[in-house]
């Protein structure tokens, strides 16, 4: 019977270059989905404790959701996992473009490599054929070109999908991603550099496999009334008046739930970007390396970055595979680069605010820089907004940089700095790995400049703004991450309209009120923990979720797309156990899940003396303590017990 | 006939979502690379009608409904 997965992933060992198919039970999709969760599954059996991040015991999947090709909705997204080299524990980055549905149209759900090649080589799969290729002729290639050299050479019938690593995963940069679809890239936790480490420039995929769901009329049904939700649109102010709705929502002492349509006809209209001045003014965006504020980077200064500026070099919308919204762009500008995507917000800000750079052209070069040498834009600006403090603390000087004068606003020094680190020179290779690594070298009291958690640097949203986005950042096992929840995402999932036990926010609340550490925020959190794991599970995207439980029917459509019978309920305790597993792999690899708590400064330590957040603190301590206790782990260690891990293997033996 | 049936694409009904690109197995839908008032999302066209092997997965796949098979001309 057709249950939307293909029930098998292919394995490649890159030091023997054997190659088999593997059969997953399906009590292992029961448990985890597909996607993320079989990912996790796979890792925490086959990687040793203790496995070097950038050594041949690790395992790099690159895994495709339960519901990517079914006909469901905003499931094009696919997952790469691996330990991460950057923060030592489970590494994951999720990405969107067109490579999830090839990768099962090849006929796996996931493809898993192990071992490392003593040459570089890329592996070609087609309809249940894979070999590995010598790669020698494309290693030193930005992303771009070895897609379109790749492209070329595999195009027969069907036009092949290619995910590769840039110079900056091939010079084992911690902070290096993935990329697809000519800078699309799954940039988070360094897993780039476990790429490298590999000697694996590339996979091309060129399957032409059917994707058959249990039920496709049911999935097409509840496919179409989702669409009704995801393309309504009412005409909608500029994007400078954005900005002006964020210092009004500054100014009032209360805020209301929000409804993700809104955020959604603003992601249709401008992408990410809809947020670059508005996140500003209302304090969700970091500025100044943290330590500044909305005064730092006021109306005036932001409007460089105001949306409209940015959807104005747009010449045509990007869409995802299975996405009816759009939220990307491919634009035109002047510079170097004639035709790149459009930046997203995370790096408008990383590149922007956090440097008080307010240069729209050099923020699309450096997106388009970075993405062709595969570098994680969040984590490279926050690296560069970390060296010049340094800097102006004279931590670092002249003669360490070459000659830069680093500063806050200088614009050609950030861009000269982040073309170093692309290439490690210089300071660029003190830099290239991130912040912890960075202060670690540059030593005395560097690491109270390093914003970051558990290794990775923080994304744009302010865990002072919103204290949900600073609990996620410490929880979550790949920690520093900002797609998981916070108490904004929670209003917005609106799960209380499918699970009636759960909390519905007020419609109208005081926004000191959300700095009260109680039960049923912590409920709040670890039910965004669990959606979310779901979400990764089936392919889906987070801007999907966004329109709420009660329209993107993701439960409904799995039900469709597998045959199962399973309660909301049900799927949330999916949701519980992938994310008790994450948990239990940290663990085994010697990952302290007390110590991945954000930077001191991150949450109000010492709080802002001005701005949107001024005397902010958040005190992260009781509600870890009531998180851990909901999923049933140890309060004071954050350790799950032995019985559960039992139950998590699915009978097999707990390692 | 089935075998001289081609897609035709309803603008109106599709959402750009590049779910028949995917699932064609001879890549010979396309979408646009370049907007216009009229196309700023880049919607799907049959970029090479010889290619086109009229197997109707484009159609199968679709999950509005904006993909219809029609008799060449």
């Amino acid at each position: 019977m057709s249950k939307g997965y293909t029930g098998k992933i292919l394995v490649v060992d890159l030091t023997s270059g054997a190659i088999r198919e593997e059969t997953i039970p399906d009590r292992v999709y029961e448990t985890y989905l597909a996607g993320m969760g079989l990912g996790a599954y796979q890792l925490y059996r086959k990687i040793p404790a203790g496995a070097d991040p950038l050594g041949p015991e690790n395992v790099l999947g690159f895994v495709a959701g339960l519901l990517t090709g079914t006909g469901s909705l905003f499931t094009g997204r696919w997952s790469l996992v691996g330990k991460s080299p950057l923060t030592g524990g489970w590494g994951d980055a999720n990405c969107g473009g067109m490579l999830a549905p090839a990768i099962k149209r090849c006929g796996y759900d996931g493809i898993f490599f192990s071992g490392a090649s003593d040459k570089p080589v890329y592996l070609q799969v087609g309809n249940g054929k894979a070999a590995l290729h010598d790669a020698s002729d494309l290693w030193g290639h930005d992303a771009v070109e070895t897609e379109e050299i790749l492209t070329r050479r595999h195009h027969k019938k069907k036009l092949p999908r290619v995910a590769c690593i840039g110079p900056a995963g091939e010079k084992l940069s911690l902070i290096s991603g993935v990329c697809t679809d000519r800078g699309r890239i799954a940039a988070r936790s360094g897993l780039g550099a476990v790429m490298g480490s590999k000697k694996l420039k590339a996979v091309v995929l060129s399957g032409t496999r059917k994707i058959e769901p249990h039920d496709r009329a049911a999935v097409h049904a509840l496919s179409r009334k989702c669409n009704r939700w995801a393309t309504f649109e009412i005409p909608f102010f500029s994007g400078k008046m954005m900005g002006r709705l964020g210092t009004l929502m500054r100014i009032l002492p209360t805020q209301t739930a929000m409804d993700g349509m809104l955020f959604k006809m603003m992601l249709s209209k401008w992408g990410t970007s809809s947020m670059n001045q508005m996140s500003v003014e209302m304090g969700d965006a970091p500025i100044k390396n943290w330590k500044g504020s909305n005064t730092d980077f006021g109306p005036q200064r932001s409007m460089g970055v105001n949306p409209d500026l940015f959807r104005e070099c747009e010449i045509v919308k990007y869409h995802c595979y299975a996405c009816p919204l759009g939220c990307g762009g491919i634009c035109r500008t002047n510079g170097h680069y004639t035709e790149t995507h459009k930046p997203e917000y995370e790096t408008v800000l990383a590149l922007g605010g956090l440097c008080l750079n307010e240069d729209r052209d050099s923020i699309f070069q450096l997106n388009e820089t970075l993405n062709r040498a595969g570098m994680d834009s969040i984590s490279a600006g926050a690296t560069v907004a970390f060296a010049i403090e340094c800097f102006e603390k004279g931590l670092i000087t002249a003669a360490d940089t070459g000659g830069l004068e680093l500063g806050w606003g200088h614009t050609e020094a950030i861009t000269a700095l982040i073309e170093k680190m692309i290439r490690r020179e210089g300071i660029g290779d003190l830099l290239a790995d991130g912040t912890r690594k960075a202060a670690a070298r540059i030593g005395r009291d560097a690491h109270h400049y390093a914003i970051q958690a558990g290794g990775q640097e923080l994304p744009m949203h302010d865990g002072r703004g919103d204290p949900g986005y600073a609990l996620h950042y410490a929880v979550e096992a790949s920690p520093g991450k900002h797609t998981v929840g916070s108490q904004l995402y929670y209003e917005m999932y609106r799960l209380w309209k499918k699970i009636k036990h759960l909390p519905k926010p007020d419609l109208l609340y005081f926004k000191n009120s959300k700095y009260t550490a109680d039960e049923t925020k912590a409920i709040c959190s670890a039910t965004c923990s669990k959606y979310i794991n779901l979400l990764n599970g089936s392919g889906a995207c987070l801007f999907g979720a966004f329109l709420g439980a009660d329209r993107f029917p993701l439960f409904d459509w799995l039900n469709a797309a597998t045959g199962w019978d399973k309660t909301p309920e049900e799927y949330l305790a999916m949701g519980a156990a992938f994310q008790t597993l994450k948990q239990a792999f940290n663990i085994k690899h010697g990952i302290d899940p007390r110590r991945n708590k954000p930077s001191a400064r991150a949450l109000g330590l010492p709080a802002l003396a001005k701005g949107a957040n001024k005397d902010r603190r958040v005190d992260l301590d009781k509600m870890i303590r009531d998180y851990w206790h909901l999923f049933g782990w140890d309060q004071d260690t954050g350790q799950p017990s032995e019985d559960v891990m039992q139950y998590l293997l699915v009978g097999e033996t707990a390692n | 006939m089935q075998s001289e049936a081609k897609p035709f694409f309803k603008r109106k009904v599709c959402m750009a979502c590049r779910i028949c690109v995917d699932a064609c197995p001879v890549s010979c839908i396309d979408t646009a690379s370049s907007g216009t008032d009229r196309d700023p999302h880049g919607y799907p066209f049959l970029a090479d009608e010889a290619a086109c092997i009229s197997c109707n997965q484009c159609a199968e796949t679709c999950p509005v409904e904006a993909v219809v098979m029609q008799a060449a001309a």
